[in-house]
């Protein structure tokens, strides 16, 4: 009851001293509009307007949207992004005032790398911690397995972020489950990012605008997820004239067209596809020739600017993997449709209306025979509105609420005996639903020249339904807080704290991420898990802004953290509640990071310190144990060079400890064979993991022409590395008592070469 | 492994996986108690084993724990076993014991482990479930390869309203063909149609060039499926899993496989491992043609 009353206060207090900033307003106009990119028209999230002379101003939202509301009078706007050239604009206001502006890319080849994607001190001065952004070219310069250019990939190369296993495009950030990342393409939540087993993920870099990872401080209209959010908004389509981007490599091919329709109507389509099943056309072998390997995916957003208030966007993103060979086979995939309306109600409020749909389904076969033949398929939907409201009363506040709702249909699972001679019965699991009903209100404000403080509270109520009825309520109240404390434009001090809830988490307890897994929701008997999250930071630019440097640090806090029991049976489990256990866990960790923002030579250095425990009743005989994500220590290295007018070279070198790992330390024999007794619950590790890979851009094309052509050769595992990607133990052939640790490697010394192309 | 992990397994490895023999050790766990046994509805001397696990890398075999008290007990009588003359740690009942589905079956050892200077008592019950019926065995060649013939069986689940789950063996001329855990095939009727009626369910798979599995003309082929109890059936399930490892992309983290025997003393620190379950055997037999 304490807490509650606590909450309650807090959110009273919060709403009146928003109220009280709208009042205090002496006479002032707005001066508002987009900012986009005066090459391709596409809207800049996160440019900064800042009014010279001051540190307040505004900052474009994800439509790319500013207002900022001045006292009457003659002012200067400082209009500023990263791998743009800055402008100063002098407006003289005596009433509102639209403005939209457009920027110039400094450097408009196809190998520019601008490591940042954001306004020119946005490190020092944004308020907001813990977040990393990357641009589409930042992702393009960083080497990539089999010339496969992918944002997760470059992800894992940030501080705080982790790859789950090699190769894969599971990520845990600061410690967190894969499960425990919100991943938004365009406002939909995305289930399975990946594709090809987990070694390629779903997003198509060509498509890619704009990507923000909140490994923390995430803000008050988004949650769902204990670890992190990440924020991936595609391109609007080029509004200026027709373009097309594509690529030919050794494991697919891609084609991006985009362009004006009309002048107030601009498209984007983009799409690629594998293709080692047509090479698989080509073995000697029948029963290979008749396998399938490939995935493809596609993006297609239309938007159409209705007047100056009122903008309409429909995206959606359609992918697949296929995966059969004789005996059996899968395939799945997700799809996104998002379809949105910008309405500038006044030059201080912007909205933003939503409707969304997220499906993923997988579906599996077995076919040993017509008697026994069996097939599964299962699946999630999530149907949802959000009302987002940004209003901006003056440079000092931006406030930000919304209603947001999801509904969920948890399909786990349906499916049995295919034949008509089967001898398995037809099964379907029961369908689960759920829906989530989300308040939110934030306001960023400044509180004097240096001191900037945001505070926020996202209310959810989460209901598990049948029929249509609701059965079980949980509620959760989650705030957000955070001050900066700017010294002066080089450098200032952060502070932030959330709390995240998650309701539906994924029925698997492996380690990397399967395709085979559940999703299920929190209910009547499964708490919300829920994680408080401080952090501390200090953040410093240097030489104009070329350099940054940051330094966090951050302890998280997990309560009813689920798990399952030791051999639990999560798939076709209608009982699954009967396999899970629940505890809790802390992490805590120093994130360090050294970055380049631009010039020829760019790119970042990162440390980071990280662990991780867990306690679970039930499990390592309920005593605290390392979480499958504990590597103490992490370095990344991304280096990109201009080398020549036509020529760039990318590196980066990874290196992290050894994930925590189960090793048997005893055996005993059953039946002729050995079954292995474990030790504690991740008490060893697996040997430091490290890589270097390398690539290199030779541009075809000169400098002015409108083709512009590349070719990109790299070099994954440069030098080799046999990353022990499992460790098993077998016994020797000719002395079966005797066991030997074996190490499985995957990939050393892949070689690719990949020709884009743009015009 | 599922057959779907395979396909999976496959494709990875296809892609580019590579194997290397490294040098690892661990600390040595400490030594556990092992009881491992089962009771059968058939004729003979009921063999349980008492061994002492070892290191996991140790190079020799198990060693067998003598001077136990191990006796078999059922509502209406008690079967003591006895220690083999020839192999410490195997001891027997007398070739006369049987047991009858439907009735449970408590398994009592007593010893001193560990040199505690005391003898301790551990017990774990069983009941023999029914056994499938067995109709008829028949061959075809898998469609997924040619040099592999499939044994499928027809029959039925026992008429019960649980889930009944089965052990599978193959003897080829009288030759056991899976004699070893992760061979034994495991099923269960959770899925089957209404009647539980098992046909053509295919249950091996011979690989014709290889010699242990190879079928030539007039070669007897004789199918034996055990009833057996659920915990049994995940028992060996389990230990299965654990004998053949893990993968970051299928497996959970790896766990002890949890085992029916319990110690009877209050907190008792002994690691006791292993299980004592039962089989309820139904058996056929073909002439490959």
């Amino acid at each position: 009851m304490a807490i509650r009353n606590i909450r309650a206060k807090a959110l009273c207090l919060m709403l009146a001293l928003t109220v009280w900033s709208m009042q205090a307003q002496e006479r002032r106009f707005t001066v508002s509009g987009n900012i986009r990119d005066e090459v391709n028209g596409e809207d800049m999230i996160g440019a900064a307007v800042m009014i010279k002379g001051e540190r307040s101003g505004a900052v474009t939202n994800a439509y790319g949207f500013y207002s900022v509301s001045l006292p009457a009078g003659r002012h200067v706007l400082l209009v500023s992004y990263v791998g743009y050239a800055a402008k100063e604009i002098a407006v003289d206001l005596s009433a509102d005032r639209r403005l939209n502006i457009s920027l110039r890319p400094n450097v408009q080849e196809l190998g520019e790398v601008v490591v940042a994607a954001d306004g020119l001190n946005a490190n020092v001065a944004k308020a907001e911690m813990s977040v990393e952004k990357l641009s589409a070219a930042t992702i393009k310069s960083v080497p990539a397995l089999m010339g496969e250019v992918d944002v997760i990939k470059a992800i894992q190369l940030l501080p705080g972020v982790q790859s789950t296993s090699e190769g894969t495009s599971g990520f845990s950030v600061r410690g967190g489950g894969y499960d425990q990342n919100l991943i938004l393409l365009d406002e939909a939540a995305v289930y399975s990012a990946s594709h090809l087993m987990g070694f390629f993920s779903v997003f198509n870099n060509d498509a890619v605008k704009d990507v923000t990872l909140y490994k923390g401080d995430i803000p008050a209209s988004n949650g769902g997820r204990l670890a992190s959010l990440l924020d991936i908004r595609t391109k609007d389509g080029n509004s200026r004239r027709f373009a097309a981007t594509g690529g030919i490599g050794l494991i697919s091919s891609r084609l991006t067209l985009e362009g004006p329709l009309s002048p107030k109507v601009s498209a984007i389509v983009s799409g690629r596809r594998t293709y080692a099943d047509m090479f698989l056309a080509l073995a000697d072998d029948e029963r290979m020739r008749q396998s399938i390997l490939y995935f493809y995916d596609m993006n297609a957003k239309i938007n159409y600017r209705i007047d100056d208030n009122n903008r309409l966007f429909l995206a959606g993103y359609f992918g697949r993997d296929k995966l059969g060979m004789s005996l059996a086979g899968m395939d799945f995939g997700n799809k996104t449709v998002t379809a949105r309306w910008n309405h500038i109600f006044s030059p201080k409020l912007f909205s933003n209306f939503s409707l969304i749909g997220s499906m993923y389904d997988y579906y599996i076969k077995m076919e040993l025979n017509e008697q026994v033949g069996q097939e599964l398929k299962s699946g999630l939907d999530d149907y949802g509105f959000k009302a987002d409201f940004s209003y901006s009363p003056s440079p000092a506040h931006h406030i930000r609420f919304g209603y947001h709702f999801t509904h969920h249909s948890f399909r786990p699972g349906e499916g049995g005996g295919t034949g008509e001679e089967s001898v398995v019965g037809r099964i379907k699991f029961a369908d689960q639903f759920a829906m989530e009903n989300v308040l939110y209100l934030a306001n960023e404000t400044n509180a004097g020249d240096h001191l900037k403080l945001k505070y926020g509270l996202r209310y959810t109520a989460f209901s598990n339904l049948d029929k249509g009825r609701v059965i079980n309520n949980r509620q959760q109240f989650e705030p957000r807080a955070g001050a900066t404390y700017i010294f002066n434009d080089l450098h200032s001090v952060k502070a932030s704290y959330s709390r995240t809830a998650q309701f539906v988490q994924l029925a698997s307890n492996s380690t990397s991420g399967s395709i085979l897994s559940l999703w299920f929701p929190s209910s009547a008997y499964v708490k919300p898990q829920k994680c408080d999250q401080y952090a501390l930071g200090y953040f410093r630019n240097m030489a104009e802004n070329r350099y940054e440097l940051s330094a966090e640090i951050y302890y998280k806090d997990m309560t009813d953290v689920v798990d399952f029991r030791d051999h639990a049976q999560l798939l076709l489990n209608d009982n699954l509640e009967e396999e899970l256990l629940f505890g809790r866990g802390y992490s805590y960790g120093l994130e360090l990071m050294l970055r380049k923002t631009s010039g020829p030579f760019s790119g970042w250095i990162s440390y980071t310190f990280a662990r991780g425990m867990r306690q679970i009743n039930g499990i390592n005989n309920n005593l605290w144990y390392r979480s499958p994500y504990d590597k103490p220590h992490n370095i990344s290295i991304v280096a990109s060079y201009d080398l020549a007018e036509r020529i760039s070279l990318s590196a980066n070198w990874v290196y992290a400890d050894g994930s925590p790992v189960t090793y048997p330390t005893g055996r005993y024999q059953i039946e002729g064979e050995y079954v292995p007794i474990y030790s504690g619950r991740n008490e060893y590790r697996y040997p430091a993991y490290h890589r270097l890979d390398l690539s290199a851009v030779w541009r075809l094309s000169s400098p002015g022409s409108r083709l512009k052509h590349e070719l990109n050769l790299s070099l994954y595992n440069a030098y080799g590395r046999k990353n022990a990607w499992i460790i098993h133990f077998r016994p020797e052939d000719d002395r079966p008592n005797v066991m030997y640790a074996e190490k499985i490697y995957l990939f050393t010394f892949v070689p690719s070469i990949t020709w884009n192309f743009s015009f | 492994m599922r057959p779907v992990h395979l396909l999976y397994i496959a494709a990875i490895l296809a892609l580019a996986a590579c194997q290397e023999r490294i040098s690892l050790s661990t600390e040595d766990s400490a030594p556990g108690l092992v009881i491992y046994g089962y009771i059968t509805t058939d004729t003979t001397a009921h063999a349980v084993r008492i061994t002492r696990s070892s290191g996991y890398f140790a190079q020799t075999p198990p060693q067998g724990i003598s001077g136990a008290d191990v006796s078999i007990a059922s509502p209406n009588a008690t079967y003591p076993l006895s220690e083999s003359p020839s192999e410490p740690g195997l001891y027997l009942t007398e070739p006369d014991v049987y047991g009858l589905t439907g009735e449970s079956y408590t398994l009592r050892v007593s010893l001193d482990f560990g040199g505690k200077g005391r003898s301790e008592d551990y017990e774990a019950t069983t009941t023999i479930m029914p056994p499938p019926e067995l109709d008829s065995i028949g061959f075809s060649p898998f469609t997924a390869h040619d040099r592999i013939i499939q044994v499928m069986v027809w029959g039925r689940m026992p008429q019960t309203t649980d889930v009944n789950y089965f052990s599978s063996y193959l003897y080829i001329n009288g030759r056991l063909y899976n004699d070893s855990l992760s061979r034994i095939r495991l099923n269960n009727d959770r899925f089957l149609i209404a009647g539980r009626e098992i046909k053509a369910m295919p249950l091996f798979f011979l690989n014709q060039d290889r010699n242990r599995s190879k079928l030539s003309a007039g070669d007897t082929v004789s199918v034996q499926l055990d009833g057996i109890p659920g915990d049994y059936s995940a028992f060996l399930y389990n230990a299965q899993g654990e004998t053949q490892g893990s993968n970051p992309i299928f497996d959970g983290p790896p766990a002890n496989v949890p085992s029916n025997i319990r110690s009877l003393a209050a907190g008792s620190s002994t690691l006791v491992l292993g299980f004592f379950g039962s089989r309820s055997k139904s058996i056929g037999s073909v002439v490959y043609e």
